[in-house]
């Protein structure tokens, strides 16, 4: 639990570093004040490095704690399911029913477990941060198919792309950038119709290239973007929906990490939200739109 | 109990009973245990064909202890299945390592039942 946080060690690494190459002959008289603000660094280092080892355990261990009873929830749905299609009768129906929405649920709890852990394993691992130069075009296309995964049954997703180049190659961690897309639409689906259509549209123009997701479903309060980032953090007038900000900040997360920006507003003639994903523009790096 | 047996060691109680109760409608024959001690101590009696080991358990890991036992496991060509969350670093610890040979598949939690079964059929026809 006393390793320090990769980019602590890295920050530790060059003071010391600095420390080193300092000739020997600048020693400057240190007084009181400079020891205390010494001493305060050293305390904040500490607390820094408690709380991202912390994270740390929350991120690895408790994911791993997690899976265990969710196996024995998704095992146990299984042996009913495959008891109750023997029976054919109304209430077995029913009961498959119930079956199909606890299966729903874990599939959504297993997500969240999954890009924790992808995400944690960006921070602290030193191996390469899974960047690829790919068509976007194509990956937009096969991420199809684990994105239905993500929405009820009964919703339906249309994909839509706007290219200038259909061919374009674009640089960036695609692992994080489908945790990015696969939140943002399991959170549409989720705050939808049992109906809804899902709409997903890759736009490239001159300035921007990004990805909008739309849903037809509840809508946020103005300016709202902000608390549905912050973890755990639910959006207004949401209390009645399950769940919890937790996606939106993991997602938030992920998108620092390949400089996007998630962007939340209301639809402007119709009810619903659209998410939007701004993977690169010209300020991209310099602004925050939080 | 012997070599037709799967032998599942899993600490979580309730898990363990899921995977009980799915293997004897399978009719496979399972014997499960909660801990490397209990698992070590059936093991002075019996062989099992396959194990079914979670990676964390209460006092060593799951590999620490299929480690400790390998020698035993190797001479009964016993098979092993691994219910692991992250394949990549199961994969780097399991390099070089006795048991390396024996394990035959990983699992992540959770995981489907048809595939554990699967799994477990494909096994016990090439042993």
């Amino acid at each position: 639990m006393n390793e320090l946080h990769p980019l602590l060690a890295a920050l530790v690494g060059e003071l010391l570093d600095k420390q080193c190459k300092e000739p020997a002959t600048s020693k400057v008289p240190i007084n009181g004040t400079q020891v205390q603000i010494h001493k305060n660094t050293k305390q904040l280092l500490h607390q820094i490095n408690a709380h991202l080892t912390y994270d740390h355990f929350v991120s690895s261990v408790l994911e791993h704690e997690l899976r265990t009873p969710l196996a024995g929830i998704v095992s146990t749905v299984q042996l009913l399911q495959s008891q109750l299609s023997t029976q054919k009768t109304e209430e077995s129906a029913r009961l498959q029913k119930w079956c199909d929405r606890l299966q729903k649920l874990s599939s959504r709890m297993e997500f969240l477990l999954e890009n924790m852990k992808q995400l944690h394993k960006r921070d602290y691992s030193s191996q390469s941060t899974g960047r690829q130069t790919r068509e976007i075009n194509t990956w937009f296309e096969n991420e199809q198919k684990s994105l239905v995964e993500l929405i009820k049954n009964s919703q339906k997703l249309e994909l839509e792309t706007q290219m200038i180049d259909e061919s374009f190659e674009y640089d960036t961690d695609y692992n994080l950038l489908s945790i990015i897309l696969g939140t943002l639409v399991e959170n549409a689906s989720k705050y939808s119709p049992d109906d809804a259509k899902i709409g997903l549209i890759l736009k490239q123009s001159h300035q921007t290239l990004g990805i909008k997701v739309i849903d037809n479903g509840i809508g946020l309060g103005a300016n709202s973007s902000i608390n549905l980032i912050k973890a755990f953090e639910r959006g207004k007038d949401m209390d009645h929906i399950e769940g919890s900000g937790l996606g939106l900040s993991i997602a938030h997360a992920a998108a620092q990490r390949i400089n996007a920006q998630i962007m939340l507003y209301n639809n402007e003639d119709v009810a619903g939200t659209t998410a939007e994903v701004i993977l690169s523009n010209n300020e991209i790096c310099q602004k925050t739109l939080f | 109990m012997s070599k037709d047996t799967v032998l599942v060691v899993e600490d979580d109680q309730l898990l363990r009973e899921v995977i009980e109760d799915l293997l004897h409608i399978h009719d496979i024959k399972v014997k499960t245990v909660g801990s490397s001690i209990e698992a070590d101590t059936w093991l002075e009696a019996h062989i099992p064909n396959i194990i079914i080991c979670d990676l964390f358990l209460p006092s060593i890991s799951g590999l620490q202890w299929l480690n400790k036992v390998a020698e035993r496991l190797i001479q009964g060509k016993s098979s092993i299945v691994l219910l692991s969350a992250d394949h990549q670093r199961t994969d780097e610890m399991l390099e070089g390592s006795p048991i390396h040979p024996l394990v035959k598949h990983q699992l992540k939690k959770p995981f489907k039942n048809d595939e554990l079964i699967r799994l477990i059929n494909m096994i016990q026809a090439n042993t």
